[in-house]
């Protein structure tokens, strides 16, 4: 049998901004059983507090009926009882951060933000391409390349801007924003899929102080903490390895 | 007057006081990114667009380079009524804030969602075209170009097609006015437009083919400061310059 989809409310977008506004949602995601794209999306939906789960995914009889025939979507119901679809994992991410103020208290610092998430949001896509899109006999290569020729000129840059704003793990004022979850994030995904025989990312407490703090600052908030800790994030971390064939 | 290759002294300052400067709509803005579309042409857009007074910089990399925030360009400055000067960085970033001076992020939280995820779909097909195509070694581009026309490029426009009907085929993907998405298409196509190899199966993107599409084209393009814009000299060798970069 098929798994249905929610039906999303069809009104203006002056209604379905009204709704949108809620603080009170909850949330279903549609997304494969692997971090990916549903990584961010899925931290957070877990740092909002707001109660979410996901959808099985049947995807040969689901993707006709998705905005742009890709995952992941995102459900929000709203309190209104409004259904809302979200797609595309980038205005996803933004739109979770906007609504769990995480994006910034003026334009300027909202900019801050975005600059950050766009200078991570590059090493993430080159090593999408680079590494999990290698064969696998490149793969020990193509990262040992990456660790050297990409990675110290971001964290050069990232050390010298977590520096300049107190060196207190945050990047932009003193909370945890969209920035620092995108980056935790990338390191994150940077140490889990080292490829077998590659030298250490080179990310540490030691080497790279102030960008830990912001992955301990993240990871140890107590939402994160306790989603990392879930069966459904193992799973994914062995859908991910898998997937990836790492 | 030449331009200048000196970049500006960016103002410090709290982030509530430069918000504050931030918000005019008056602001002037120089611009430092290399003489090609690349990751410039839809900030550009969007300068030319909002009707801003705007200049760009000269560009002296390898000076200006340790100067920039993220040693990449484009690099915008900001110098707006009040005398300070913004530093704006990172394509993404520099449009996304642009777009929301100038009320180009829709009117509410749902539909700046809605320009998003045009926007990032958008990305998508940007993305993939560069890889596929402007990526491939001159001898393959014929082919790439065509697969990526038939494999990435239809599905898309169909899919776009669709939306935008759904918004009642008004020249615009958000409401009834240009936003953030509306220029992002357009600049998309307009770049796969531009870079055709010689001898590939012609673009399916046309006023018969893409009615809907080429609407949010001719919408955009109705901008008086957009249009001035694109038939200036500048533009021009951007266009040259673009198609040359990559042997076009």
């Amino acid at each position: 049998m098929a798994a249905s989809l929610p039906v999303p409310t069809q009104a203006d977008t002056t209604t379905l901004g009204h709704a949108a506004a809620s603080t009170n949602s909850t949330f279903k995601i549609l997304y494969f059983g692997l971090h990916g794209r549903g990584e961010l999306t899925r931290t957070l939906l877990a740092y909002s507090g707001a109660k979410w789960e996901e959808l099985p995914v049947d995807w040969p009889n689901q993707k006709e009926h998705t905005p742009f025939k890709c995952l992941p979507v995102v459900y929000e119901t709203t309190q209104d009882g409004t259904i809302l679809e979200l797609a595309e994992s980038q205005a996803i991410e933004r739109y979770l951060a906007n609504k769990y103020g995480l994006y910034g208290k003026n334009a300027y610092e909202t900019h801050k933000i975005e600059q950050i998430f766009s200078s991570a949001d590059g090493v993430a896509q080159a090593f999408s391409q680079k590494i999990i899109g290698a064969a696998q006999d490149k793969r020990v290569e193509e990262a040992n390349k990456l660790y050297v020729e990409v990675l110290p000129k971001f964290i050069g840059i990232h050390e010298g801007l977590l520096a300049k704003n107190g060196s207190s793990g945050h990047y932009v004022g003193n909370s945890i924003t969209l920035a620092d979850i995108k980056v935790a994030n990338l390191i994150d995904r940077l140490l889990f899929l080292r490829p077998n025989g590659a030298d250490e990312v080179p990310f540490s407490a030691a080497k790279t102080p102030n960008l830990w703090k912001v992955l301990e600052k993240v990871n140890s908030h107590p939402s994160l903490a306790v989603w990392k800790k879930s069966d459904r994030y193992q799973e994914l971390n062995a859908g991910t390895k898998s997937l990836f064939k790492f | 007057m030449s331009p200048t290759n000196v970049l500006p002294t960016v103002t410090r300052a709290s982030s509530e006081v430069l918000a504050e400067a931030a918000k005019g709509t008056n602001s002037t803005f120089q611009l430092l990114y290399f003489p090609l579309h690349g990751r410039g042409e839809l900030v550009r857009n969007l300068l030319a667009y909002s009707g801003a007074q705007w200049e760009e910089l000269a560009v002296d990399w390898p000076v200006q380079k340790p100067k920039t925030p993220f040693q990449v360009a484009p690099v915008v400055y900001e110098r707006t009524a009040s005398g300070s000067v913004l530093e704006l960085a990172e394509s993404n970033a520099i449009e996304r804030y642009l777009a929301r001076k100038y009320n180009l992020l829709g009117s509410n939280i749902w539909e700046e969602n809605l320009v998003n995820q045009y926007y990032h779909n958008a990305e998508g097909l940007t993305q993939a075209f560069a890889l596929r195509v402007v990526g491939a070694a001159p001898e393959a581009r014929i082919d790439e170009a065509n697969r990526f026309y038939t494999e990435v490029l239809s599905k898309f426009v169909a899919i776009h097609e669709e939306h935008l009907k759904q918004n009642g085929d008004n020249g615009h993907y958000v409401g009834n006015t240009t936003t953030l998405a509306d220029l992002k298409v357009v600049q998309t196509l307009d770049r796969i437009l531009l870079l055709i190899p010689k001898g590939s199966a012609p673009v399916p993107v046309s006023k018969e083919l893409t009615p809907a599409l080429w609407k949010v084209k001719e919408a955009v393009e109705g901008n008086a400061s957009y249009a001035e814009w694109k038939k200036s000299q500048r533009s021009l060798d951007l266009n040259a310059n673009t198609k040359a970069r990559f042997q076009f």
